[in-house]
């Protein structure tokens, strides 16, 4: 993978950490794009809150609550989307359904999307601790959206496609070949020290943020044998399934124009 | 009552002897055991002449020694009933001992007889042993009359007399010493098996009606059992479409009960409800989705067939030795079945053929032919081929650890066990004949033995004496054959080529038991089957005619 010249010698030092922590797992090459809008048409799809809960419907071929989805994940939706999403609180019935069938293209298309995705691009918590001025370099704490308790694996699970009982339903995305006890992308390596400043600005302004780059590797797993239960008492959810996933790559995305600042290879 | 000085009746046998309470008893309770001892000894001659199989030997053996041991208990009663009379002992105390002497020598006289059976097969040669096997085979070929003997021919009538039952019972032991014996049989082996068998299975005649009555059993279980099995099997799974829809809408309403969708339910709770539908009887996959109409109704598809087949095995089984047949069989598929086949097979008791019998009969007046030649001589051919490699297998087989070994014992204890249990019974009758008559004479008379001991000689030696007397009654046309005279003289040696005294003394009373059957037995028949209701001492007439059990 490329990036534009400035950003090349940080993307080599990322890369050297990822050799680094060589894992058992395969990865595959990462797709020679510069923006993240351009990963959707080489297989990628990103996870949110619309499209995680998805991942149930299109491998179990469940029906889902369209409603309580798009209330749940309206920060996600397209803004011509997002607009007409707090009518549907409507009282009027038929007017919302009326305006639920707007709203049907967008989510066949993510579902077919979805059905046909090779990988995912999956955002990740990150924390930047202290530039190292000898070695140059921060070091870096990643952990996908939902920590498993006693347990350094986590799960990307995000949005509701229905829920029951008070609890809402979705799904999830696990690293097979990643968990935050992994030596891989431990470290940032940057040498410039105003472009490290810089970059560090823009992940605690929000603008700046670390997604994995996953490949499908395996089946996806209805979990009917336990209850996977997290969001505490405020957003109390339960995991339906879980998609398993094997982490490729590592990106840093400036949000302000989705272009990849970064990105390192796991290597095997 | 007549005075006698004391030195004449020092010396005397006979003397006055009290009309004493206790010589009614004896009197009653002997004439009471003799009774028994007569219908049994009846019954044990149509036993022992009639080619007994190896249980109804047995079973009659034991009821016999048991007799026996009841027989000399009796003989010890006086002496014990005298002492309670002289010691003033109460009814219970004097029923107490005589119960306990009689089941102490009983039991010793019963397990005596039973050693003495079995010594006489542990001490058998190997020679002996094969003897006695193609013996008692012959013995069979001459109850059903198919052989004959040179010098000696048997008519049917003359077998069923009472001296020829007799001649029966001790042929084996009569031509057990005959010279090279076996070099006489040989060539007519498979014609005497060929006889035995057909005498196992109550010959021809016997044989169909057995046929008839089986097939007609096997007809009513297929009419009467196995086509309502079959018919409530299909109607059951026709019924399998309408049981899947309640099945699945009754689950669809007590799930909207609780407010829920199948469809909607999510994974974390697909466990519970698949133990709450397992709870009521449909066996869906662990892996099953709530949601999963189809899985649902294959589970209730399942538990229905799986229910039917059970009640239909069952009930199918319970008819055919608790074998089970598919369902859906016409009547020819049905008979043909190898299930069937078997069962029919070994209630008609042939062990030894693996064809099929016919359940289609050409019309009743052909039918017994076409049993005979598609039936019967196949049964019988077939059971030559089973039993002759062991009829004709070298001596040495028939020794301690031979392959032949236990048909051998079992065929010297064939052999042995008629002739001694007639002999104990006549003996034993005969011994409570003479004390009955000792005892109505002391109660008409008030005359008896003066000693127990004389006594105790004198009763035996008085009953054989009578037994001896019929050596010279010629009741019996056979005594008198050429060939009898042959087998008494070679009986004579009692193996040996030289007579012997034990041999001559075996004889002279085998002679005087033939000639003693032919009044005593229909006395003795007549008792069993007026005074004793016509009891069989254990040998139920189906044993001997093959009755067939296809209806059990």
């Amino acid at each position: 993978m490329r990036t534009n010249n400035s950003m090349r010698p940080l993307l080599r030092a990322a890369a050297l950490l990822a050799a680094i922590i060589a894992g058992p797992v395969h990865a595959g090459a990462l797709p020679d794009v510069q923006n993240v809008m351009q990963l959707e048409p080489e297989g990628y799809v990103a996870l949110n809150k619309i499209t995680t809960p998805l991942l149930y419907p299109v491998h179990t071929g469940k029906p889902y609550n369209t409603k309580f989805l798009l209330s749940v994940g309206r920060e996600n939706l397209p803004p011509d989307l997002g607009k007409l999403q707090p009518d549907l609180e409507d009282i009027n019935e038929f007017r919302v359904h009326a305006l639920l069938q707007q709203f049907e293209p967008y989510l066949n298309g993510r579902m077919e999307a979805l059905r046909n995705a090779k990988g995912y691009l999956v955002p990740l918590q990150a924390k930047l601790g202290e530039y190292d001025f000898q070695r140059r370099r921060f070091p870096l704490s990643l952990n996908m959206m939902v920590t498993k308790p006693k347990s350094p694996d986590s799960y990307h699970c995000a949005g509701a496609y229905d829920e029951f009982r008070h609890t809402r339903l979705s799904a999830c995305v696990s690293a097979t070949n990643w968990n935050n006890q992994n030596k891989a992308f431990q470290f940032l390596a940057i040498d410039d020290m105003q472009q490290a400043e810089h970059i560090k600005r823009q992940l605690l302004n929000k603008q700046a943020g670390f997604y994995f780059l996953m490949q499908n590797d395996g089946r996806f797993r209805v979990v009917d044998n336990a209850k996977m239960k997290y969001g505490g008492f405020m957003e109390p959810t339960l995991a339906s399934g879980v998609l398993p996933a094997r982490v490729i790559g590592l990106l840093l995305v400036d949000h302000t124009n989705s272009a990849i600042i970064l990105a390192g290879e796991m290597t095997p | 009552m007549t005075k006698i000085d004391a030195p004449s009746r020092r010396f005397a046998l006979f003397g006055p002897q009290p009309r004493a309470p206790w010589v009614w008893i004896m009197a009653l309770v002997t004439g009471v055991y003799l009774l028994v001892e007569c219908g049994f000894n009846s019954r044990l001659l149509d036993v022992v002449g009639g080619m007994p199989d190896h249980e109804a030997v047995e079973a009659i053996e034991e009821i016999g020694r048991s007799l026996s041991g009841t027989a000399l208990a009796l003989m010890f009663w006086p002496w014990v009933l005298k002492r309670a009379a002289d010691k003033r002992w109460n009814y219970l105390l004097t029923a107490l001992a005589l119960l306990v002497l009689t089941i102490v020598v009983a039991t010793a006289v019963y397990r005596g007889e039973q050693k003495l059976v079995d010594r006489i097969v542990e001490r058998s040669s190997a020679e002996q042993r094969f003897l006695a096997t193609n013996l008692v085979a012959l013995q069979g070929a001459l109850v059903s009359n198919k052989v004959l003997l040179d010098e000696l021919p048997l008519t049917p009538e003359q077998l069923r007399a009472p001296d020829g039952k007799s001649f029966l019972a001790v042929f084996p032991l009569l031509a057990l010493s005959t010279h090279e014996l076996d070099q006489v049989l040989q060539a007519q082996k498979p014609l005497i098996l060929r006889a035995m068998a057909d005498q196992l299975h109550g010959g021809e005649s016997a044989s169909y009606n057995h046929f008839l009555t089986s097939r007609e059993a096997l007809i009513e279980t297929y009419n009467d059992h196995y086509v309502p099995a079959s018919n409530a099997y299909q109607d059951s799974l026709g019924g399998i479409g309408a049981r899947q829809d309640k099945a699945w809408n009754d689950y669809l309403a007590r799930l909207r009960k609780r407010g829920v969708d199948p469809d909607n339910v999510p994974p974390a709770y697909w466990s519970d409800i698949r133990k709450d539908v397992r709870k009521r009887g449909v066996n869906v996959a662990k892996d099953w989705d709530p949601g999963d109409r189809a899985g649902f109704e294959r589970a209730v598809g399942l538990s229905v067939r799986s229910e039917s087949d059970k009640r239909f095995r069952e009930g199918v089984a319970k008819h055919l030795d608790g074998n089970s047949l598919p369902p859906g069989l016409g009547m020819g598929a049905f008979f043909s079945h190898p299930v069937v086949q078997a069962k029919w097979r070994k209630s008609l008791h042939y062990k030894n053929s693996s064809f099929t019998l016919p359940v289609e009969l050409p019309p009743q007046a052909q039918a017994p032919h076409f049993f005979n030649r598609t039936v019967y001589q196949r049964v019988l051919d077939d059971d030559v081929r089973a039993t002759l490699p062991q009829y004709t297998a070298p001596v040495d087989t028939f020794a301690d650890g031979g392959k032949n070994s236990d048909l051998g014992r079992e065929s010297l204890r064939a052999l042995a066990v008629p002739p001694i249990a007639l002999g104990f019974s006549i003996v034993g009758a005969l011994i409570h004949l003479v004390k009955l008559t000792l005892f109505v004479i002391q109660l008409i008379a008030a005359w008896g033995f003066m000693s127990g001991f004389v006594k105790g000689v004198c009763v035996p030696a008085l009953a054989l004496l009578l037994l001896a007397v019929f050596h010279f009654i010629p009741t019996s046309e056979i005594t008198r054959q050429p060939l009898y005279d042959y087998f008494e003289q070679r009986g004579a040696g009692l193996g040996a080529t030289e007579p012997n005294w034990q041999g001559r003394t075996a004889m002279y009373f085998t002679r005087a038991v033939i000639h003693a059957q032919v009044p005593a037995y229909p006395l003795f028949e007549a008792i069993r089957l007026n005074l004793l209701g016509g009891y069989e001492f254990g040998y139920e007439s189906h044993q001997k005619t093959g009755k067939s059990d296809a209806n059990k």
